[in-house]
């Protein structure tokens, strides 16, 4: 693409993403993506369902900066709580604890929380820009796609979501399955029928994607945090001395690249995300390092590799579902919602219809990042008081703003069952070692994927060789057959299992 | 993924349990995978159930598709995979079934029940205050003190953000 018009579309971008309005938006999004960041139990996806009804009074642009935010905010936010608590605030954060708790048992807290915030800093400012280079000629791609290639593209952004699942393979399947006919529940858009709606009005139109998210995710993080007792031994020694020294910085420059360029990779990937980023940062750092056996000790590396990794795959996921429309993991599913309840339809069309939010979202993601380094160290005191809220208080708020979210979307007190449903779903999941973000995704995919095998079999004329005839279709499900064949193979998968328990 | 962070302990369990399944050296106890078994007749259930709710959806022709296809294919799906993880239950070594937090279970999705049957007659306040005091009996370790005030603190906040705030037509006492 041409420089020039890469600067215009940024110079849009800043136009809307630095109008008074939307920067209040992103920021709101930031720092309430650090709150939920730094409080451990209460993850992204919770938060972001719990505000998608509030998004609705929203005007678009608004809409998703906010939620934007709120992701990438929680990368920084669970930071913090690893380092000062030894408890990760996010999933994505559980390595942070290592190096970075220790490192602030040595009176080094300042220049941990400071090279993790640099570090997801310099991250953020090069995936924000990666996504300006790539989003263009990927939707020009995108549009060139026929709806049998939108088709077996969903089929290996689901399996990639199965093989990158931890845990069970076949039980990640099982739930995208689940997922799947979940999400055809309700009218058939094609034919209006009606498909398991067992006589309920309120399933005539569907589920609703916010009473499964907030019951699965919310609810449901709850009943299983309020069985788990959490310990919380905060650093007693004062954070001083913030600044790291030239020293550090030096030694942490590496390891920020190198987890900035894993962490864009694996954040593109379906099914990857920060959290596996931040894992596979960590343990890239440990094997290339000259002391290895120091990892753990408080290394910077340990918190400057995962960091900026969780960081820039955070951003780098926002990519398919900019540019294809096809969300990648249970928070780009979360966008997708968001963007849904504005009337807006994801995929590569959205670059070219709409520009402005477009570009918007991605300059507001580097503002965003901007504040969270500025602002975001001088409140760590804030932070750290947050913490000291109990959990049996927390779940209280979060029950009735659950609630309270879901029955506003559409004053539907029925919506409110449905959560109750879900959450209990979502335990016996947990319970079952099923992780339910593959449903989600599935759920969300569900109705574009029938859609689009449809239109694929009226364009061949009925004829299902289409998929292996389309080059383009042929590779995806070529592709999605090898990565699953890698993960049933029991060598592959022997080896997996151990960088999986490697990184937990 | 991202959005269970909390349930990181029980995940962690789990992969130990997955591991040492991979690792192949512990011998066989006798005791097989409750926790699979279960798993699996769940989904081959659910799809066994999808294909019976869904048997007279018109499958239509391979030109044009009918709303039976996809569920069909799904419910196919879901069964041979049930069908797997129950065999795998039966076979090997796994983990066990945990027994159930009923306490926190049965309280939250009481308290929202509640909260869904009351907030229409009986009002915001009325429906908050049952559905935040069964989410206090829920958690353990209360203060009175200190919950009363948080519960005040709340409802003012409920009232305040959703009433006043956004104009929610709900009614904010059961008398208005």
């Amino acid at each position: 693409m041409e420089l020039s018009s890469l600067f215009d579309n940024l110079a849009l971008g800043f136009s809307v993403a630095l109008t008074l309005q939307n920067l209040f938006w992103c920021l709101v999004g930031a720092v309430v993506g650090t709150a939920i960041g730094v409080l451990p139990g209460v993850g992204p996806v919770a938060t972001m369902a719990l505000l998608l009804p509030v998004t609705y009074y929203l005007p678009a642009e608004g809409a998703l900066i906010m939620l934007a935010g709120i992701y990438y905010g929680a990368q920084y936010g669970g930071s913090t709580t690893a380092i000062l608590v030894n408890l990760p605030g996010e999933s994505s954060s559980v390595v942070t604890c290592l190096d970075g708790y220790a490192m602030a048992r040595q009176g080094r807290a300042g220049p941990a929380l400071a090279i993790a915030a640099i570090g997801s800093f310099f991250a953020g400012t090069v995936a924000t820009f990666l996504i300006a280079v790539a989003a263009p000629p990927l939707t020009v791609l995108a549009q060139q796609f026929a709806p049998a290639d939108y088709c077996s593209l969903m089929v290996l952004g689901l399996v990639t979501a199965v093989v990158m699942a931890h845990g069970s393979v076949i039980k990640a399947l099982g739930m995208i399955f689940l997922g799947l006919l979940l999400g055809i529940c309700g009218t058939d858009v094609n034919t209006g029928n009606l498909r398991f709606t067992f006589g309920v009005d309120i399933l005539y139109d569907g589920i609703n994607f916010v009473p499964i998210a907030m019951g699965v995710f919310g609810l449901n993080e709850i009943m299983a945090n309020l069985t788990n007792k959490q310990r919380r031994d905060l650093v007693s020694s004062k954070v001083s001395g913030l600044m790291p020294t030239v020293k550090d910085l030096k030694e942490s420059f590496g390891a920020m690249v190198r987890g900035t360029a894993l962490g864009s990779v694996l954040g593109i990937l379906p099914g990857g995300g920060a959290v596996l980023a931040s894992f596979s940062a960590y343990t890239l750092e440990k094997r290339i390092s000259k002391t290895p056996e120091k990892f753990g000790t408080g290394m910077i590396q340990g918190v400057a590799g995962p960091e900026s990794a969780n960081n820039a795959a955070a951003q780098t996921s926002f990519i398919p579902m900019l540019t294809l429309g096809i969300p990648s993991n249970a928070v780009m599913a979360m966008m997708v919602g968001g963007m849904m309840i504005h009337g807006i339809v994801p995929g590569p069309q959205v670059m070219t219809e709409k520009p402005g939010l477009f570009w918007g979202m991605i300059v507001s993601m580097w503002v965003g990042n901007l504040m969270l380094v500025v602002f975001n160290l001088p409140l760590v005191g804030i932070w750290v008081k947050m913490l000291m809220v109990p959990y049996r208080l927390l779940s209280i708020a979060i029950l009735f703003f659950c609630c309270i979210g879901v029955y506003s979307l559409n004053n539907s007190a029925d919506e409110v069952l449905l959560i109750a449903f879900f959450g209990v779903a979502g335990y016996l999941f947990v319970k079952l070692d099923c992780e339910p973000a593959p449903m989600l995704l599935g759920f969300i995919l569900g109705p574009l994927m029938e859609t689009y095998l449809r239109r694929a079999m009226l364009l061949s004329r009925g004829d299902p060789y289409v998929f292996v005839e389309r080059p383009l279709s042929l590779a995806f499900l070529i592709i999605a057959a090898v990565l699953l064949l890698m993960v049933i193979l029991p060598f592959i998968r022997r080896a997996r299992e151990k960088a999986f328990v490697e990184e937990g | 993924m991202n959005g269970g962070s909390t349930t990181r302990a029980g995940k962690q369990q789990s992969h130990d349990s997955n591991a040492m399944i991979g690792a192949d050296d512990e011998p066989p106890r006798g005791i097989r995978s409750g926790q699979d078994l279960l798993c699996g007749a769940m989904f081959a259930l659910i799809g066994a159930g999808a294909l019976w709710v869904g048997r007279d959806y018109p499958m239509g022709t391979p030109l044009r598709l009918g709303s039976g296809v996809f569920p069909w294919l799904l419910s196919w799906g879901l069964i041979g995979v049930g069908a797997i993880v129950f065999v795998r239950g039966l076979l090997t070594d796994g983990p066990r079934l945990t027994g159930w937090a009923w306490r926190p279970v049965i309280l939250i999705t009481l308290a929202a029940i509640c909260f869904a049957l009351l907030i229409e007659p009986a009002g915001l306040v009325v429906s908050m205050a049952v559905l935040m005091g069964l989410g206090a009996l829920a958690g353990d370790g209360h203060r009175p003190r200190e919950l009363s005030i948080f519960l005040a603190i709340m409802l003012v906040l409920g009232v305040g953000i959703f009433i006043w705030g956004l104009g929610m037509p709900i009614k904010v006492f059961p008398w208005n």
